[in-house]
């Protein structure tokens, strides 16, 4: 073994208890209609982004990260050509990554060739891609965020509007919700969702906090973004306010009126419990989809 | 900058705990961090593990500790003496003597069984010398909780001394004095620094939306304000009240235990609050020294280090150097 590989192996241990196992676990569950097939695609397929980009980072350990891939590529690759025409669709931004490792299936988790950037100091960014992992784990094993996950990305048009947006929500049964552990129930429970979706402005809020808190490192230079780009090209269709922004959009502004009106009931009105809700959770939307980027780029993305 | 100190690992037999193990060979302290009402492992504390290694130049001293977070499920449903009885349970398989799958590849991977090497990374037998104990809101209970059953189970096993036996007062303060360092070696728990950020020990909790954003939203970074503003956070809301039965006893028991058994220092916690706290009732107990402020801080930002506010990874090594200097 290399230097320093016995103790990378505890990193790659860490990633084989807290995630792999836990999603190939998941993934067999039968809890899911065909229609959500891709979510469970792209809930392996994430994995395998992590174990790559800890991988490039020297993170873990090169040769067993390759072992570990190579054990469980049956299970964790796109099994068809429709399942990995779905999941480019789903995950736009990684569709150059997707071509080669589609070509390149089971070669090696360090894909030449491909157009993202690489870092000018691994080891520097390496405790802040920990903390980005330890976030990602925690949002993948969320059974609450998955929920919304599912009712945002995936749920037709008019169940959307019918059991989400439509139902009147009361709060104390979301909070229950959420303290719950996992459920059998359906995942379209409107609390669940409700509470998933609190659950998914916080995994966001927390990324940006740890990224943000390490913006004005001037010895990281332009790795933080960098960073920080790749790993919501991993997880970001969670939470794919960018496809279905309009949704989020909605919900926010319905929670936020309930908010208002429960204040309104207790009289205080002068409160900015509500309106600042509103403001700041479109602000997070704005910060996973990189709408501040794509503005720089001329690309629209009012709210 | 070099790699980092510290390598992660998942804790066995506590889902959604992680650990990081350091690779200093003086390592011998074991920092545990135990979240509040419904926070986690990761959200409650969010840059501490990160800044444990990037900021390893100006705080040295964390490259000598294993730093474990740990999470318990069910924070806001599960009554907090069986959160509590978990913890105590986890705290008896890693303090002092850490569980060997920490230091080695340890994970179960059926396909892969038997091809990760699993050479341990500490020699057998590995002990921490030292112990600090890091809780925030309802975590803070947690922990005192889980000191009070312990400490209960030894009294009733009657491995406690006498302490008010002895007749003279030198007799007293010199037996004393050994017979309280006899009972630190061997149960070296009570030996442990304890720091508390936010501590919900005199009582918080709330209802409506505002019980949804505290129950959801661990990190409240962007969130933040609207927590400070909101005015349901009142003692009408209390579920955790000043006065329950169970934040009584504990009082009680703390207290009690502190002044019959003063040396160990586990039963005084030093408490850390945010000024802007609306959430907690701030104070401290009898035993306990005095509380301190920490300016522009609220109930969820005052245990989250950052790059501009890292006072937590030195409050942290303070309460183990005063346990150091008090023993």
């Amino acid at each position: 073994m290399k230097e320093n590989d016995e103790y990378r192996l505890l990193n790659l241990s860490y990633f084989a208890s807290a995630l792999l196992m836990p999603q190939l676990e998941l993934a067999s569950l039968r809890d899911l209609g065909a229609q959500f097939r891709t979510a469970k695609t792209a809930a392996l397929f994430e994995v395998v982004s992590w174990l790559r980009l800890g991988t490039e980072l020297a993170f873990f350990p090169e040769e067993h990260a390759n072992r570990l891939l190579a054990g469980y590529l049956d299970e964790v690759m796109p099994p068809t050509p429709q399942a990995w025409r779905d999941l480019k669709g789903l995950l736009s931004e990684q569709v150059d990554v997707l071509n080669l490792l589609e070509a390149r299936v089971g070669e090696t988790l360090s894909v030449r060739g491909s157009s993202e950037q690489r870092f000018d100091n691994a080891s520097a960014i390496l405790p802040l891609f920990r903390s980005a992992l330890l976030l990602g784990t925690r949002i993948a094993t969320d059974s609450r965020a998955r929920s919304f996950t599912l009712a945002l990305g995936f749920l037709p048009d008019v169940p959307w509007k019918e059991l989400i947006l439509d139902c009147k929500i009361d709060p104390n049964q979301v909070a229950l919700a959420e303290g719950v552990g996992a459920v059998d129930a359906s995942p379209f429970v409107p609390e669940l969702v409700y509470a998933g979706f609190f659950r998914a402005l916080d995994h966001m809020d927390a990324l940006r906090y740890v990224f943000e808190d390490c913006a004005d490192r001037e010895s990281l230079g332009y790795d933080v973004p960098r960073l920080r780009s790749r790993v919501l090209a991993i997880v970001g269709w969670r939470f794919h306010a960018s496809g279905k922004r309009h949704r989020f959009i909605e919900l926010v502004e319905k929670i936020s009126v309930d908010m208002a009106a429960e204040m309104a009931a207790r009289g205080e009105h002068g409160s900015p419990g509500s309106e600042a809700f509103r403001d700041r959770a479109l602000y997070l939307m704005r910060y996973w989809n990189e709408e501040e980027e794509m503005i720089a780029h001329g690309v629209s993305a009012s709210v | 900058m070099d790699r980092p100190v510290h390598d992660l690992n998942a804790i066995k037999n506590a889902c959604g705990s992680y650990a990081l193990v350091s690779r200093h060979p003086e390592t011998d302290t074991a920092v545990i961090f135990v979240h509040g009402f419904g926070g986690d492992s990761q959200a409650t504390w969010l840059d501490f593990p990160s800044l444990i290694d990037s900021c390893s130049g100006e705080y040295p001293w964390w490259n000598t500790c294993d730093v474990f977070f740990y999470e318990y499920a069910g924070s806001r449903t599960i009554p907090i003496a069986v959160s509590a009885h978990k913890l105590l349970t986890f705290l008896r398989a890693t303090f002092p003597e850490p569980d060997g799958s920490l230091f080695r590849f340890s994970a179960t991977v059926p396909k892969l069984d038997g091809l990760f090497p699993s050479i341990p990374l500490r020699r057998e037998g590995f002990k921490y010398k030292n112990l600090v104990l890091v809780g925030h809101s309802e975590g803070a209970v947690v922990i005192r909780r889980a000191l009070i059953e312990e400490y209960k189970r030894i009294r009733d096993e009657g491995g406690l001394p006498n302490l008010r036996s002895f007749l003279t007062f030198e007799e007293t303060q010199a037996a004393r004095e050994r017979i309280q360092r006899e009972f630190l070696r061997d149960y070296p728990l009570f030996d442990a620094a304890v720091l508390l950020f936010a501590p919900a020990h005199l009582g918080a909790t709330v209802t409506g939306w505002a019980g949804v954003l505290v129950s959801c939203l661990r990190v409240c970074s962007v969130l933040a304000p609207i927590f400070d503003g909101l005015k349901a956070y009142s003692a009408a809301y209390h579920d955790l009240k000043g006065g329950s039965p169970f934040l009584t006893q504990l009082r009680s028991d703390t207290e009690k235990f502190a002044l019959d058994f003063p040396q160990p220092q586990a039963f005084k916690a030093r408490s850390y609050f945010g000024e802007k706290d609306r959430i907690v009732c701030i104070g401290e107990y009898e035993s306990d020294p005095p509380a301190v402020l920490v300016k522009n801080k609220g109930h969820l930002a005052v245990c989250k280090p950052s790059q501009s506010y890292k006072e937590p990874l030195k409050y942290v090594r303070y309460e183990r150097e005063r346990r150091v200097s008090a023993s």
